[in-house]
């Protein structure tokens, strides 16, 4: 059964008009609904605060009188402010809720461009100096701004007055925000947390749709908060597999070349110099990548190996060259050397089988070589290796995982550059 | 709870082919295999000239 509250009642001094008071003894200032005039409750006698406030008024969205619940607790809506602050010349309103139950006190409702906040009076006080600690939360220094108050309705358990100003500073470990409330006389701090409009809506059973949230609040929780670190790890999971299955493939992987064979070559001669090798065999049961590496003894020299690895049985033939050359000298005393007189050609998804290896070399004399160098017999040799590593899918591979976590990583700062771009806390000034 | 179910997926997907191009040897560059040669190649090497074309570039001359 829903709690009933009872409500006091009262003349208003000003104008006559019936006052309701739902907060009990705890209410120190009243407005009248009637005529707007702020009454003092606090004293025995009813005395007008102020007889005509601001020349607005503003609506609240929440209409006083509602009960919503949090946390399972039901509170009324008792008394609604517009507070306002002066930035750069430009002013900013947000609007402050008064909620009362009667064993759990008051709480504070703050809406700014469609950013909800429930708030409660701290029970300690907050610890640190430039950031603040509170229950087991670290609070960041956000804003600082003198805070005035515009337009009132309704019961508030402080005596307040039209135009009031308070220094208040924030904290925020989003989705909680720490205030502090400063004048003359004393500070009050305050702990928030996080509502949508939604859940606000729902809490009190309105109609309609709250307003749309504009921008990115102070302790607007960032809805890509530990993405980019569950990214990173899920990276990091299938780079671990993808290491692993280049660790296995190459494991599984004969050491021990396939065929070897060594070959002359003699530019001189006029008869053909191709060579063929020998049938070997390439086993297992499904296509594999295979190596084949030549080597020359060239040395300021160069010979073309133009290369075929044939399938005997069905013809079927990859064709590549291998250019190995090496020169080397010395210019102005530096000594320099380049070329490699070994090369290797991978050749992919080679299907098992007996294959033989056609050899076609190469060596033209240039011009200005002398006929001993363009002459030179070249003795070479080929190897080939069946079941080689790909190392490069791995690096592709890498490739297409990292933009994922990268970008999770830029979405959550995005979010967190436009929470911090309305902080004075980093240059920004305010009243 | 997976807080990327969509990377997950993706990953799983991208690491399986990852694992069966390795097994089967795949790979984006290379010799492409060619059919046709004539029979007797073995028999007289130079009567038939390995195919030119294709991504490795011939050699054109030394220093």
């Amino acid at each position: 059964m829903a709690e009933t509250i009872k409500i006091r009642a009262l003349t208003c001094p000003h104008c006559g008009a019936l006052v309701q008071m739902r907060g009990f003894g705890h209410t120190l200032s009243v407005t009248c609904e009637s005529c707007r005039s702020v009454l003092n409750t606090s004293q025995g006698d009813v005395a007008t605060l102020a007889k005509v406030q601001a020349q607005y008024t503003v609506q609240p969205l929440i209409p006083l009188g509602t009960r919503g619940k949090f946390d399972g607790v039901p509170y009324d809506a008792i008394g609604f402010e517009q507070r306002y602050t002066i930035a750069d010349g430009e002013t900013f309103y947000w609007q402050e809720y008064v909620l009362f139950h009667p064993y759990k006190g008051f709480r504070y409702l703050i809406e700014s461009t469609g950013h909800w906040t429930f708030v409660r009076p701290t029970e300690v006080l907050p610890g640190g100096l430039f950031q603040k600690s509170y229950e087991g939360h670290v609070y960041r220094p956000f804003q600082k701004a003198v805070a005035r108050t515009g337009f009132v309705i309704g019961e508030f358990p402080w005596r307040v007055e039209i135009g009031e100003a308070v220094t208040m500073v924030d904290y925020v470990a989003p989705p909680n925000i720490l205030s502090s409330e400063s004048n003359a006389s004393e500070i009050t701090w305050s702990e928030g947390h996080y509502m949508t409009g939604a859940e606000i809506w729902q809490a009190f059973g309105l109609k309609g749709d709250p307003p749309i949230a504009v921008g990115v609040y102070a302790n607007q929780p960032n809805p890509h908060e530990g993405k980019p670190a569950a990214s990173f790890k899920l990276f990091g999971v299938f780079l671990a597999i993808a290491l692993a299955v280049l660790i296995f493939i190459g494991m599984t992987h004969k050491s021990e070349p396939s065929y070897t064979g060594s070959f002359k070559f003699d530019p001189s001669s006029q008869s053909d110099q191709s060579s063929v090798s020998p049938v070997f065999e390439l086993t297992g049961s499904h296509t594999t990548a295979v190596h084949v590496e030549s080597r020359a003894a060239v040395s300021q020299n160069w010979v073309y190996l133009q290369m075929a690895l044939v399938n005997e049985a069905t013809n079927e033939s990859f064709d590549f060259g291998e250019t190995l050359s090496y020169y080397s000298g010395v210019d102005e005393g530096e000594s320099w050397s380049e070329g490699s007189s070994k090369q290797g050609t991978t050749v992919h998804r080679v299907p098992p089988g007996r294959y033989y290896i056609r050899i076609d070399p190469e060596r033209e004399r240039e011009a200005g070589e002398s006929a001993a160098a363009g002459l030179r017999v070249i003795e070479y040799k080929v190897a080939v290796f069946q079941g080689v590593t790909n190392y490069g899918l791995f690096f592709i591979v890498i490739l297409l995982l990292l933009p994922a976590p990268i970008l999770a990583w830029l979405r959550y700062r995005h979010f967190e550059n436009k929470r911090w771009s309305e902080s004075d806390m980093s240059g920004g000034s305010s009243e | 709870m997976i807080r990327s179910p969509i990377f997950a997926v993706y990953g799983t997907v991208l690491v399986m082919l990852f694992a069966t191009a390795e097994y089967t040897g795949y790979g984006f560059m290379g010799p492409q295999a060619a059919k046709g040669g004539p029979k007797t190649v073995r028999d007289n090497p130079g009567a038939s000239r390995s195919h030119y074309g294709g991504i490795v570039p011939r050699y054109v001359g030394g220093k």
